[in-house]
């Protein structure tokens, strides 16, 4: 069992398979495009107050440094899955090609693993929240980067007393847009962050406004219960427009079949998850995609394995995950491809 | 009962044999399917299987039926060695493997243990009426009758037992029933969840959601047969009138219930619980199923409000987990990085700070002994930080490294210093990656916990400026309590003892691996540094 295992994305659901099979002594090579690894979650921060609650950010670091220091990994930043030739049991071999040089190299591969992630939603397409346009709109994902970088500051602007609004499923369960599906992170992500900034400048008052709040997952009760005893404000409502006023953002809030204005100074908007644009290697292999454009697997409970035999899948890539799912479903696939590649030796 | 292969252990503890061998206790899905997967990677696996395990949760899939599929797995765990049982088996801890003794006295050794309790759901809120139904997956649909499924009443229900009960009462509406769905919150798992959402709608479900104010429901008439309740709730989306339906049967939907854990588990698990009483089968630094306790793994529901989807994931990379755990647990056993000296007093302190289980207690008639048992060793240094008589040797522990470093350094050099104590799994990563300021010297730990007092007052006694210590974010400490001993120590250390007149400067924060601009924020605070 010599040749390696391809990971396509270095992001926390390739760094996990990754990891899980060199700790069980299988040799990977992780393909990520960009110059690092960490995807996403390396400029998301750690949501810890008092104690930590659990949002698995700082895996990703953890990953990472274990990823870099294996001898069983073989890191690739910087190159991309050129193609793929399939044999009836499996692939056979990938072509790697550096990006912006012509550079290639072909590798036998025991086993592919599509870890290619997600792509976060643009909020900009709704015109009418003023993102980018208004200066006190935020996404989660931009509160994640100050918070990461110390600095919020920029957030606050010294203003003490902030009225603060979540509004939840900007691009998620939209079906105008093609998302018709909840993104799964949201809600316990907005808690968290809730709590966060109300543990950084305790004189902050949050409201969270959601459609349904979906409290799956492990630690989402405990979430859940430590905002409503820290005073977050838990209200029904869609955000229709944001409009800036004097220092102020006022915000028309659509809410149990009513409209009413409600002014804040910040707000920040919960974005969706995505499916990542369309990998022409993927069109090559014939991976087929759900009808929201995410990578189909075998069957729901069988959800690592693709329809190509020895083609798996891992993260969001398959559907929206938070991070602690996307660590169990990438250690899913790293036992599931452990199991094939033992039944292959056998027989 | 099938016969268990008697396991042979010689009086060392090691096993003759080479396989590795797990114990599953428990029963339902997520026990079948760790079972399972385990099987698939070659380990011997040992299925201790409780017949009536409690009431599953979980949501059909659509185009899987899940019976089916638990049958199909049940089939094939034909490698697997399954013991049906009534009671979970006796289980400790021997020369760094698990023994278990079953009901019919039985005795086996293993390497590693994965749980899998289940749950049971949240009773019926006592103020509905009696005849009020629970859902479980054993309720069907009820064709012909008028139902009201009930939910988030008194307490959210769990979203994937939420999505199972619209789908038996879309089911009830398709077959000439009539079903309404009352809830606060519509529950949308997963990228079909919208879709079973709609699709129930069109098959004639009535939804019905409501805000703060509870439905009132009430029993129609004198009790007499067929019963008849009535509804009364305010519709917060539709309209803000009352909605008032009389219905033949209630079903109430609630969620897994906390307080039903067995016992047995909570104990082999070592009772680490979350703010709600689940199970923490994992913090963040080990990872999917493992519990802090060393070599012990729990999956299913009694972690959470997790749906059959999540349960087979969880299930599935534990059992990766627990083999790549057991293959370096088994390096570990032939190792000699851990041993007690016979300067050992036998006070027993180690044995009880050891989060990981890594010392046990040998009783002998005279004195009992204490003996470590590498395979559990995570190597965290907190005995060793405690042991009055410095009997504990352990490789990474850092106290010679220290006073090496302190030796190498003029008097003048150290007194212009600051010594960082600093966790390798939280600040140690953000220190390799940033310029420590001059006027401070970072080290290392295994765990802020095994930064001893001994090593506190050793470096401030050698003229150092001051004592740092940066730990991990309480509850995300791999050594459980480790995070909380260093806080303890270094608050303590604050109302002893004068240096010169003036009171020793030591401190003391956490932090994440990732956090690091706030690292450096703190730390040169504590420094007194203007920020670079």
């Amino acid at each position: 069992m010599d040749k390696p295992i391809v990971v396509v994305g270095g992001g926390i659901a390739g760094l996990s398979v990754a990891g899980m099979l060199a700790g069980n002594g299988m040799r990977c090579i992780i393909v990520e495009r960009e110059a690092s690894l960490g995807g996403h979650v390396r400029d998301w921060a750690c949501m810890a107050t008092d104690k930590c609650l659990r949002c698995f950010c700082c895996s990703a670091e953890d990953l990472v440094g274990y990823a870099r220091s294996s001898d069983k990994i073989d890191v690739r930043t910087g190159w991309e899955l050129s193609s793929v030739s399939l044999s009836s049991g499996g692939p056979k071999q990938a072509v790697l090609k550096r990006i912006g040089s012509a550079e290639e190299k072909t590798e036998e591969a025991a086993a592919l693993v599509i870890a290619t992630g997600f792509e976060p939603y643009n909020p900009g397409e709704k015109i009418l929240l003023g993102h980018g346009r208004l200066d006190g709109v935020f996404t989660l994902a931009e509160m994640d980067s100050l918070l990461r970088r110390d600095m919020l500051s920029v957030f606050t602007r010294g203003r003490r007393g902030l009225r603060a609004a979540f509004f939840q499923c900007v691009g998620s369960r939209d079906a105008n847009s093609g998302a018709n599906y909840c993104s799964q992170y949201c809600c316990k992500a907005a808690l968290r962050m809730a709590l966060k900034l109300m543990h950084e400048s305790p004189d902050i008052s949050v409201t969270l406004f959601y459609i349904d709040i979906q409290l799956a997952g492990k630690y989402a009760g405990a979430l859940l219960k430590a905002a409503e005893d820290k005073g977050v404000r838990l209200q029904q409502g869609v955000p229709g427009e944001i409009t800036n006023s004097e220092d102020l953002l006022e915000v028309i809030v659509e809410s149990q079949g009513l409209n009413r204005k409600e002014p804040f100074d910040r707000v920040i908007l919960s974005i969706g998850e995505r499916p990542s644009p369309k990998q022409s290697v993927l069109d090559q292999l014939g991976l087929p995609a759900n009808e929201f454009g995410f990578v189909s697997s075998r069957d729901p409970l069988d959800n690592s394995r693709t329809a190509i035999p020895g083609v798996y899948v891992a993260g969001t890539c398959s559907g929206p995950k938070d991070i602690e799912t996307t660590l169990e479903h990438a250690g899913q696939t790293a036992e599931v491809i452990m199991a094939d590649l033992r039944k292959g030796a056998l027989r | 009962m099938i016969l268990r292969h008697s396991t042979e252990v010689n009086p060392t503890g090691q096993s003759a044999e080479t396989a590795q061998r797990v114990l599953v206790v428990g029963g339902g899905i997520p026990a079948v399917a760790a079972a399972q997967a385990l099987m698939e990677t070659g380990v011997q696996v040992t299925f201790a299987r409780f017949r009536d395990v409690a009431e599953h949760v979980y949501f059909d899939m659509p185009a899987v039926h899940v019976g089916d599929y638990l049958r199909d797995l049940s089939a094939e765990l034909d490698e697997v060695e399954i013991v049906d049982i009534t009671r979970a088996p006796v289980v400790w801890r021997d020369h760094g493997v698990f023994r278990a003794t079953f009901e019919d006295g039985t005795e086996s050794a293993y390497d590693c243990l994965l749980l899998a309790p289940g749950i049971s759901l949240r009773p019926i809120p006592l103020d509905l009426p009696v005849e009020t139904e629970l859902f479980t997956s054993r309720i069907k649909a009820l064709p012909g009758q008028q139902v009201l499924f009930l939910m988030d009443y008194k307490e959210l229900t769990h979203p994937a037992l939420g999505m199972s009960a619209i789908r038996i009462a879309a089911e009830t509406a398709r077959n000439g029933g009539k079903a309404v769905v009352c809830f606060r919150h519509a529950p949308v798992l997963h990228v079909f969840g919208e879709a079973l959402y709609d699709s129930a709608r069109k098959d004639g479900v009535q939804f019905v959601r409501y805000g703060e104010e509870s439905p009132k429901v009430q029993r129609l008439g004198d009790g007499g047969n067929p019963a008849g309740f009535r509804l009364a709730v305010s519709d917060i989306i539709d309209s803000e009138n009352e909605f008032v339906w009389d219905c033949d049967r209630i079903v109430a939907v609630t969620g897994p219930d906390a307080s039903s854990i067995s016992e047995w588990a909570r104990t082999m698990a070592d009772g680490d619980l979350d703010e709600r009483g689940f199970m923490l089968s994992d913090n963040i630094h080990s990872n999917s199923g493992r519990s802090f306790a060393s070599g012990v793994f729990v999956v299913g529901e009694a972690t959470g409000n997790l749906d059959l989807i999540g349960c087979m994931a969880q299930a599935r990379a534990a059992a990766a987990q627990a083999e790549a755990w057991m293959r370096r647990s088994r390096l570990k056993r032939e190792d000699d990085f851990l041993s007690v000296s016979t300067a050992c007093v036998r006070c027993l302190t180690c044995y009880r700070v050891c989060p990981h289980s890594a010392l046990s207690l040998q009783p002998q008639v005279s004195r009992s002994r204490i003996e470590p048992s590498p395979s559990f060793c995570l190597e965290c240094g907190i005995c060793a930080s405690v042991c009055p008589s410095g009997a504990i040797s352990l490789r990474a522990y850092p106290e010679e490294s220290i006073a090496g470093l302190i030796k190498e350094l003029t008097p003048s050099e150290i007194s212009g210093l600051t010594f960082v104590f600093g966790c390798q799994r939280s600040a140690g990563i953000i220190a390799e990656s940033i310029d420590m300021p001059e006027n401070a010297r970072f080290l290392a730990v295994p765990c802020a916990g095994s930064v001893s007092d001994y090593i506190i007052w050793g470096v401030l006694a050698a003229g150092a400026r001051g004592v740092l210590v940066v730990g991990c974010h309480h509850g995300n400490c791999r050594s459980d309590s480790g995070t909380e001993l260093a806080a303890a120590r270094v608050e303590r250390g604050k109302g002893l003892g004068v240096f010169g007149g003036k009171p020793p400067r030591i401190g003391y924060f956490t932090i994440a691996p990732n956090e690091s601009a706030r690292f450096q924020r703190l730390l040169h605070e504590f420094l007194g540094n203007d920020l670079p």
